[in-house]
């Protein structure tokens, strides 16, 4: 692969352009434009710097959140710049133009696409600098720059060598080379399993994740908010929370009352005491069944947006053999990461300062900005490890939170949420109603698929955060607000979310006639973006009813999608990857007397393919998972011991949706607290995984997410097989 | 005052006996390695070892500690940066974490099961660990670690699992 990289192409490369500031910055040399200062060093460009005592550092513009995106990214500069990754320091970039995720014009790590749109800019950024490097040091001995070799971190001619460092001085002033990127035979470290980067921190418990991260004198602040989400404080009574131990201070702030303490304990200790009354928003009107008929209506009054429409679906549905018919659904789902929401802010009259756990750097910059009334230029954002992001801390509400305490109340201050704040605060994976509708036709193939669903768009809530992110900084702050305050007009009225019909609009099947709805209905309990997004409950729907489909022709379900993706080689292949390691049709007998059944399902997310054969059995009349077989097609692999990390987490993450996970809401009020009402798998509950990789040298596509919408189907398919009873919605539960 | 040992140093703390000794530990003591995860012994995030058995802090008040030896992840380890107890090594070996938020309870939970049983089957395992939630679904590997600690404790000599480079160079703005 030749990559030429004048400055132009390089950001172009690199999905800069468009940026307007990212032109202006240099992909070499000029310190006083780069993000980052330090005196002497080489920043050869946003990401990398490289110091005359011969450090390299790597500036990381991705969070970790346990994705391995640390270890994987590192790794693509360590490959091209000959060096061990673990040689490499790793820092955190900081908020900037140049760090936009290309996909979303934001500085965001989600969708699973970290590897995918760094695969060429880092490698780039890496092999340019090596470059370089090689015609330093050519200089340096006077030779041609093609005799000299660089290897395991240095030039080297004839027994000569030099550090990179040693080279620093001269590379620095260098124009920047074309270069070739490594083949895939060439690659050293790309496709091998290693040590992770941040495994030993995590291991010896030294890692600082958000909680950890507050500075030195910052006091712990626990907030009040209102039993639904939304509703702002009528008045409030400190009703004698002020004599408690440890206490500072109280204040309210919008949507609730912060007692500041000490200790964390002793703030939330005292906050028992408050008494608060409360404006409570529209939302307090619902409870579960109502938000059901509210969807139903939905779906019987309006036609909805049309997000597919191959063929024609009424014809081929009066012409069928066969016509089968079906209501889906699924729960409002909370994200539970293991490491509470929290944020640690500095403020004062011109510089506000953020600690935070975060998905969104720069999303958060913008909430802090809004709280705290200052501009963009006087607030720093430091994002922090984080236990567990899922999508949930793409929302900023709890950095916003706690610049509102800090202002409010003069001091600086670290929020910490509590379990239950975690729970019945969350943006939700919204609820969804679907209903579907296929043909078949006499040779029992399907000649129509008709989807149909209702839930709430997830984009107005992004929009109303994100907005002050992409809208000019001059903008006053009240046109701020208006624009963000447009999303439901634009995303409910005006345009399709595509969040939410993603998997059934962009579904593989090969069907003639296949049409795809969606109605927008928003109840008011705000929703975000969960592990999977749409997928998470539209390959539940999908591959439920393809199974129903196969059931009705009386074909076997796998045969029946091979045929459906004939003309898809990787679908097919993790399909039949499956099917033969997992041993379709011949379940294993196991060493209990229940006879063992089996499921299977396949879909398509973030651009990769993956397959699953769950083989269950049922005790009591609850469900018993033993195995899961999984292959997937994800191009090339960075780390595959990660990629199966992934895909073995995004499984049990699957099976948390498909057998536990409901958020219930009674008066508006989310009813589940903690864990014990809001479980998540435990190790009693974990079954035998297997996870195949599909070797591919293409270009690397998602692991993060696709294993998740596939393990619902899967296990609902094989309760089908075990006991002829078709369960449509979740938590899968054969009570009810 | 309530005096205790915390990884092996006499400690004498002001704070109120019904405080847990989670926030002890963390908000008085500043030791953050401990985690904060349900406040109702609920996930195993908070597990540390009162005199060696595994509890969860964030519901234990700190009046219970008192006289008593108390060990979190930060103590494990020997003295030295490269001394992990067997237990660590072996999540180094199988790199276990992922987010690694509820890695110290984790590992808590295991080093307390092995001081008692040095070679627990696959039951003993679920039984030990089945109080310790991870989200990001690392049980598997979890549970090889296990094993594999098991079997260095059995055998020291035998199995070399500190092959594997560890922080050598490698340096993070991540990590304290």
């Amino acid at each position: 692969m030749n990559t030429t990289t004048s400055r132009r192409n390089f950001l172009k490369a690199a999905g800069l352009t468009g940026t307007g500031l990212a032109f202006s910055l240099p992909l070499s040399g000029c310190a006083s434009n780069s993000p980052h200062h330090s005196h002497n060093s080489w920043h050869a460009n946003a990401w990398l710097e490289l110091t005359p005592d011969n450090r390299i550092l790597f500036y990381l513009h991705r969070t970790e959140m346990g994705q391995g995106t640390m270890t994987g990214l590192t790794t693509l500069i360590a490959e091209e710049l000959e060096v061990e990754a673990h040689h490499i320091e790793v820092k955190t970039s900081g908020v900037h133009t140049d760090y936009v995720n290309p996909l979303y014009g934001i500085q965001i790590t989600g969708g699973s696409s970290s590897t995918a749109t760094n695969w060429i800019p880092l490698r780039t950024v890496a092999a340019t600098a090596r470059e370089m490097l090689r015609k330093a040091a050519a200089k340096r001995w006077n030779v041609k720059p093609e005799a000299v070799l660089i290897r395991s971190g240095k030039a080297h001619y004839q027994k000569y060598s030099f550090t990179y460092g040693e080279l620093v001085d001269i590379a620095k002033d260098l124009s920047v080379p074309s270069v070739t990127l490594k083949t895939p035979d060439q690659f050293q470290k790309i496709g091998k399993p290693s040590i992770r980067l941040d495994t030993p921190m995590k291991t010896k418990g030294t890692a600082r994740f958000g909680i950890d991260s507050a500075p030195k004198g910052c006091l712990k602040a626990s907030v009040v908010r209102c039993p639904v989400i939304g509703g702002t404080v009528k008045s409030w009574d400190a009703n004698g929370a002020f004599d408690m131990p440890g206490v500072k201070k109280i204040v309210a702030i919008p949507n609730g009352v912060a007692v500041i303490a000490i200790s964390w304990w002793q703030a939330k200790e005292a906050a028992k005491k408050l008494t608060i009354e409360w404006d409570k928003p529209k939302f307090s009107k619902f409870s579960d069944a109502s938000i059901l008929e509210g969807y139903r209506n939905a779906l019987k009054n309006n036609s909805g947006k049309t997000a597919r429409d191959d063929g024609n679906t009424d014809s081929a549905f009066e012409a069928a053999q066969q016509v089968i018919e079906a209501e889906y659904r699924v729960p409002y789902l909370a994200h539970a990461t293991m490491e509470p929401m929290n944020c640690s802010v500095v403020l004062n009259s011109d510089h506000c300062e953020v600690w935070a756990p975060t998905q969104g750097p720069d999303i958060a910059a913008a909430a802090a900005e809004h709280a705290s009334g200052l501009r963009r230029s006087q607030i720093t954002i430091n994002t922090t490890l984080i236990g567990g992001g899922f999508g949930r801390r793409l929302n900023q509400d709890f950095v916003e939170e706690a610049v509102h305490i800090a202002k409010e109340s003069g001091l600086p201050i670290q929020l910490i949420w509590s379990r239950e704040d975690d729970i019945k605060n969350d943006f939700y994976r919204p609820a969804a109603v679907a209903q579907l509708k296929g043909s078949l036709n006499a040779q029992g193939q399907v000649d129509a698929l008709y989807y149909k669903s209702a839930s709430p768009n997830i984009m107005p809530y992004t929009f109303k955060e994100a907005s002050a992110v992409v809208l000019p900084a001059w903008l006053p702050d009240g046109m701020v607000k208006a624009v963000g305050s447009l999303g439901p007009t634009v995303y409910g009225d005006l345009l399709l979310d595509e969040t939410s019909v993603e998997g059934a609009s962009d579904s593989l099947y090969e069907i003639e006639n296949f049409a795809v709805r969606h109605v927008q209905y928003d109840p008011g309990l705000r929703v975000g973006f969960w592990r999977s997004v749409g997928h998470s409950y539209n390959g539940f729907f999908i591959e439920s009813f393809i199974d129903e489909l196969a059931h009705a022709s009386t074909r076997d379900a796998y045969q029946f999608r091979l045929e459906l993706l004939k003309n898809n080689a990787k679908m097919t292949q993790v399909l039949s990857t499956v099917a033969d390691k997992g041993h379709w049709g011949k379940p294993s007998q196991g060493n209990t007397p229940n006879p063992r059944f089996q499921g299977i399902a396949v879909h398509h997310s973030f651009k990769s393919y993956v397959a699953l054969l769950a083989e269950i059995s049922i005790h009591n009349n609850s469900v018993k998972v033993h195995k899961i077989t999984c292959a997937v097609h994800c191009g090339q692999t960075i780390n595959p011991d990660i990629v199966k990390a992934q895909m073995s987490g995004g499984i049990i993450f699957g099976l948390t949706q498909a057998l536990k996970g409901k958020i219930s809401i009674k008066d508006g009020e989310v009813q589940e607290t903690n864990f014990h009402n809001y479980e998540l798998l435990r190790m009693n509950e974990v079954p035998e995984i297997e996870v195949h990789i599909i070797p591919s040298s293409d270009a690397p596509t998602g692991v993060g997410e696709p294993a998740v919408p596939v393990v619902a189907p899967a296990i609902a398919n094989a309760i089908f097989a075990a006991t002829g009873k078709r369960l449509r919605s979740l938590p899968l539960t054969l009570n009810s | 005052m309530i005096t205790f040992s915390l990884n092996g140093n006499d400690l004498s703390v002001d704070a109120d006996p019904a405080m847990p000794l989670l926030w002890v530990i963390r908000d008085i003591v500043q030791l953050q390695g401990t985690k904060f995860g349900c406040g109702q012994g609920l996930c195993g995030a908070c597990t540390v070892h009162l005199d060696g058995i595994a509890i969860r802090s964030c519901i234990t008040p700190v009046s219970e500690a008192k006289g008593k030896q108390v060990t979190t992840i930060e103590g494990l380890q020997g003295n030295t940066e490269t001394d992990e107890h067997p237990v660590q090594q072996a999540w180094i070996k199988n790199n276990v974490p992922q987010c690694g938020y509820c890695q110290p309870g984790q590992i808590m939970s295991a080093s307390a099961l092995l001081a008692k049983n040095t070679s627990p089957t696959d039951d003993d395992i679920t039984q030990a660990m089945s109080g310790n939630i991870c989200r990001c679904g690392t049980y598997p590997k979890i549970r090889q670690a296990i094993h594999d600690a098991a079997k260095h404790l059995a055998s020291p000599a035998s199995s070399n699992v500190s092959t594997v480079p560890l922080t050598a160079n490698f340096q993070s703005d991540l990590s304290s």
